[in-house]
């Protein structure tokens, strides 16, 4: 302990209008602290210079925390220069703070390492472009923000200007994210220098370490020397270098679909009008996967034929549109899901409705159709008419859909409703929005998830609408048509759902569950789990 | 007998009158959501291009003579429209464009209404009549509002009209409730009726050949089409045939699929031909199996001569039939609702003296 022998903890120091005092070191040479100020115990953090280079550190600190890098660096408060040592007071950027020492790196997973590591890497590109370098960064440097999962710089004590020509500067600070991400991934710590590159240049001693992640070998052989061709000589390059990690370490969201559906057993029910389709369509892009999924019920209404053949020709039709919108604008199918659903919900009406004219005498029937699109992490719907989507989550269930029901309408009319005299089973099976061959369906009656579910799980009820909501691993959907849902009570549904895995299985048991219960009608479910 | 489905949605019925209110305004709220128009390329997803005119979506070129705008209290944060230039897509917003006006639903049994009220909640559309009222304006400033259907809940101020076809007056700032709908009713100060007559009849003049203009909430609004002598023409909407039994259908000759989404909505894709007749003069031919066409509000089912100054209608939308070049003077102007009987009203007997409109509703102005 040099230049910093009169720092210890306890010690009290007055800065201006602050009297601070000085709690614990977060470096071993005790060139940086958390400090508490007395007035209101608020925790800052103080920094003083090496011995040998008071005034050149004391101004490229400065200089450096003024770089772009919002939340890694902390904020300059105040200045003593005529404390000996130089003081600096700063406004801390975490206060949960881990040491970054192996045991944090082997408690991360690989992708919260990775977003770490490229926040910290372009830190310090933001610092290199106002000319400074760490001087080598060491791990003591950083600290783990335990709130934000991110790493913070919590000491320079080698700040310095970077000397100009020598791209070679960086290389001490890129060896060491280097070791950082070997150490995240393989759950050990790095072997040196010289051994990794001895390593990196056999093979079988590869493969006996364990170095077999494809990604991750491309950025120790960047790290590991300065020297050479596949080396890295800027930060751009190495957060290149973790994108493609983390792309190779990407687990894409995929989606498992069970169905069943069947005519009924009402001896009334000749033909099963229900219709349902799904397709998970799937893109390689550069080291990416993207799954996206479309499922539709639909359940039709109308004649002995026309109902069946309406709600056939929806889901066929909407499945074709679906592809149309993946294989031209797949990033805006991501962005806008529900948007997207809900204009193919249009467009298969607009079909029905040409149906309807020309070929009218036999198509005079209509179907429900709810829909969903499922992207990574997110999930778009469209829906008109009785069918459901549910979504369970955290075993509990939520209904996305209202039902478009007279017994809607009366409900929300409030009294007026209740001293309507229509009987309940009339309310609850009077459809008032539906998808028919008499006329094509304005959009703004093509729903979404409904007001109430928004609400429920805390998703925006605004105009980002259109963006769909978040969809989680592990989250469950089920689209049914109402010979379903008419008959099973949601405790019953939730239950089946918890007691099977698989998506067919649940599909199964939940469709014969509803005919136990000797439901009337067609019975239509589609489950899909994503993984 | 069907056993009585549950209902998942007990948590409506469960609703207090301020919890209703909230669900209700947040149900506006994602009404307008729906409303408002998304840039969603659906050519592209639809796999063949409608060729939609975006002139037919364009606003009234002609100023309002009063407007409706809906009053709710939940849903103040919704812009207020001074000017009638952007009220055709706005939704909660309806100019009046004729001194005679019929409001209410679309119902393909009863006709065409010349404001419907498109855009409310479920619940409020499910209290509007078609038709639900009509608005006169008596002389200049003063508007008569009349009840037209038994079912119809109508109020002005809070006052119940419970009256059939009697004339009520109402003020510039009345509160007209329809239904569950509340309205306010404010008269534009700057247009007279006899500037009115006069823009309907310059616009027409424009036109020295017979054409079809198209009427917005009473009044011609800007689109029209020429009709070529010698020559029939189809007033539909494009749609596509590939690989269909109908592939070989032409195409309408007036392509209507740019009207709004609420307008096209009851158009059929071949909906009715416009055909010369000797001397001068057309007739209407109905074409869909499916969607109704009327002449001065009447259904017809068959090919009808039309006269100059007849309003067709497709579906909800209506059109003014111009033909300077007619044979004869036109002699039909009037529409008349056929008056719906109140079979509830303790007013009602055997035999009644008939009531009589107590204003002419004149398409054509000139």
């Amino acid at each position: 302990m040099t230049s910093t022998s009169s720092l210890q903890t306890g010690t009290r120091i007055t800065l201006g209008e602050h009297t601070i005092e000085l709690q614990r070191p977060l470096v071993n040479s005790h060139q940086a602290w958390t400090v508490r100020r007395l007035e209101t115990n608020q925790v800052m953090w103080l920094w003083t210079p090496p011995k040998d280079d008071y005034a050149s550190w004391v101004s490229t600190v400065t200089k450096a925390l003024t770089a772009d890098a919002p939340g890694q660096l902390p904020t300059l408060l105040t200045k003593k220069l005529s404390h000996s040592p130089p003081l600096l007071l700063l406004a801390p950027t975490a206060q949960n703070l881990c040491a970054c020492d192996e045991i944090l790196w082997q408690k991360l997973t690989p992708q919260q390492a990775i977003i770490a590591l490229q926040n910290l890497t372009r830190t310090l590109l933001a610092m290199r472009k106002k000319d400074i370098s760490m001087g080598g960064l060491k791990r003591e440097h950083l600290h783990w923000d335990e709130d934000r999962e991110t790493l913070v710089i919590t000491s320079m004590p080698r700040a310095r200007k970077w000397r100009t020509g020598e791209d070679e500067e960086c290389w001490r600070d890129i060896k060491l994210i280097g070791d950082l991400i070997f150490e995240s991934i393989l759950k050990r710590v790095c072997p040196n220098g010289h051994e990794l590159a001895a390593i990196l240049q056999n093979p079988t001693r590869m493969k006996e370490v364990g170095l077999t992640q494809p990604g991750l070998i491309q950025i120790l052989a960047g790290c590991v020397t300065p020297y050479g061709e596949i080396a890295y000589l800027t930060h751009e390059q190495l957060i290149e270098g973790l994108a493609h990690l983390e792309d190779e370490l990407h687990h894409p969201m995929t989606f498992e679909v069970g169905a069943r559906s069947t005519m009924g057993s009402s001896i009334f029910r000749k033909n099963n009008q229900d219709s349902f389709a799904h397709l998970q369509l799937a893109q390689q892009r550069g080291s990416r996967t993207n799954h996206t999924l479309f499922a539709c019920v639909a359940d039709g209404i109308g004649g002995i034929s026309d109902g069946e053949k309406a709600s056939g020709l929806v889901t066929k039709t909407s499945s074709e549109a679906f592809v149309r919108a993946w294989s031209t604008h797949p990033e805006q199918l991501i962005e806008h899901p529900s948007d997207v659903a809900r204009a193919i919900t249009k467009i298969a009406s607009q079909r029905l409705a040409i149906e309807g004219e020309f070929a009218h005498e036999q198509n005079r029937g209509g179907t429900t159709f709810s829909a969903i699109i499922a992207t990574e992490g997110r999930l778009g719907l469209a829906h008109i008419g009785d069918s459901r989507v549910y979504l369970i989550r955290n075993n509990s269930l939520i209904q996305l859909t209202e039902d478009h029901t007279l017994a809607t309408i009366l409900d929300n009319l409030g009294d007026l409703g209740k001293n309507d005299p229509k009987p309940k089973d009339v309310r609850d099976r009077t459809i008032s929005r539906f998808l028919t061959t008499a006329m094509e369906v304005p959009f703004s009656r093509i729903d979404t998830i409904s007001a109430d579910a928004l609400r429920t799980l805390n998703e925006p009820e605004d105009l980002a609408l259109g963006q769909g909501i978040t969809l989680l691993p592990d989250d469950l959907l089920v689209l049914s048509s109402d010979g379903l849902h008419e008959d099973l009570s949601l405790e019953k549904l939730l239950q089946i759902t918890q007691q099977h895995n698989s998506p067919q299985h649940i599909a199964d048991a939940l469709c014969s569950a509803a005919l136990q219960s000797q439901s009337k009608d067609n019975i239509t479910v589609l489950v899909i789990r994503a993984h | 007998m069907t056993k009585p489905r549950q209902s998942h949605n007990t948590k409506h019925s469960e609703h207090t009158d301020q919890t209703r209110s909230q669900h209700l305004s947040r149900l506006r709220q994602k009404a307008l959501s729906a409303e408002l128009p998304v840039h969603i390329n659906t050519e592209l997803l639809r796999g063949w291009s409608e060729d939609a005119d975006p002139t037919l979506n364009s606003a009234h070129i002609l100023p309002p003579l009063a407007h409706l705008t809906l009053i709710d209290p939940h849903f103040e944060q919704y812009p207020k429209h001074a000017s009638s230039s952007s009220s055709l897509m706005a939704p909660y917003f309806w100019d009046i464009h004729n001194p005679d006006i019929i409001l209410g639903r679309y119902s393909t049994h009863i006709g065409p209404t010349d404001i419907a009220l498109n855009g409310l909640l479920d619940h409020e559309l499910y209290t509007i009549c078609a038709p639900h009222i009509k608005l006169t304006m008596l002389d200049e400033d003063t508007w008569h509002l009349t009840r037209l259907s038994p079912q119809a809940i109508v109020k002005i101020n809070g006052k119940v009209i419970t009256k059939l076809h009697t004339n009520h007056e109402v003020r510039d700032g009345d509160t007209l409730t329809l239904g569950v709908v509340d309205l306010r009713f404010e008269i534009n100060p700057n247009l007279e009726l006899h500037q009115w007559e006069q823009q309907q009849r310059d616009l027409l003049r424009t036109q020295q050949l017979p054409a079809i203009f198209l009427k917005r909430h009473g009044g011609i609004c800007g689109p029209r089409f020429n009709l070529q002598p010698d020559k029939s023409c189809v007033l539909g909407r494009s749609f596509s045939g590939q690989n269909e039994p109908w592939a070989s259908t032409p195409q309408p000759d007036w392509n209507l699929s740019g009207l709004t989404d609420y307008e096209r909505r009851f158009i059929a894709f071949r909906h009715a031909t416009l055909q010369p007749t000797n001397d001068n003069d057309w007739e209407v031919v109905p074409l869909s199996k499916r969607q109704e066409v009327t002449v001065n509000r009447i259904p017809i089912k068959t090919a009808t001569i039309l006269q100059d100054g007849d309003e067709i209608g497709l579906g909800n939308v209506l059109f003014h039939f111009h033909n300077p070049l007619a044979s004869q003077p036109s002699t039909r102007h009037t529409i008349k609702l056929p008056s719906a009987v109140d079979w509830h009203s303790e007013h009602s007997s055997l035999i009644t003296l008939p009531k009589k409109p107590t204003s002419n509703q004149d398409t054509d102005p000139s």
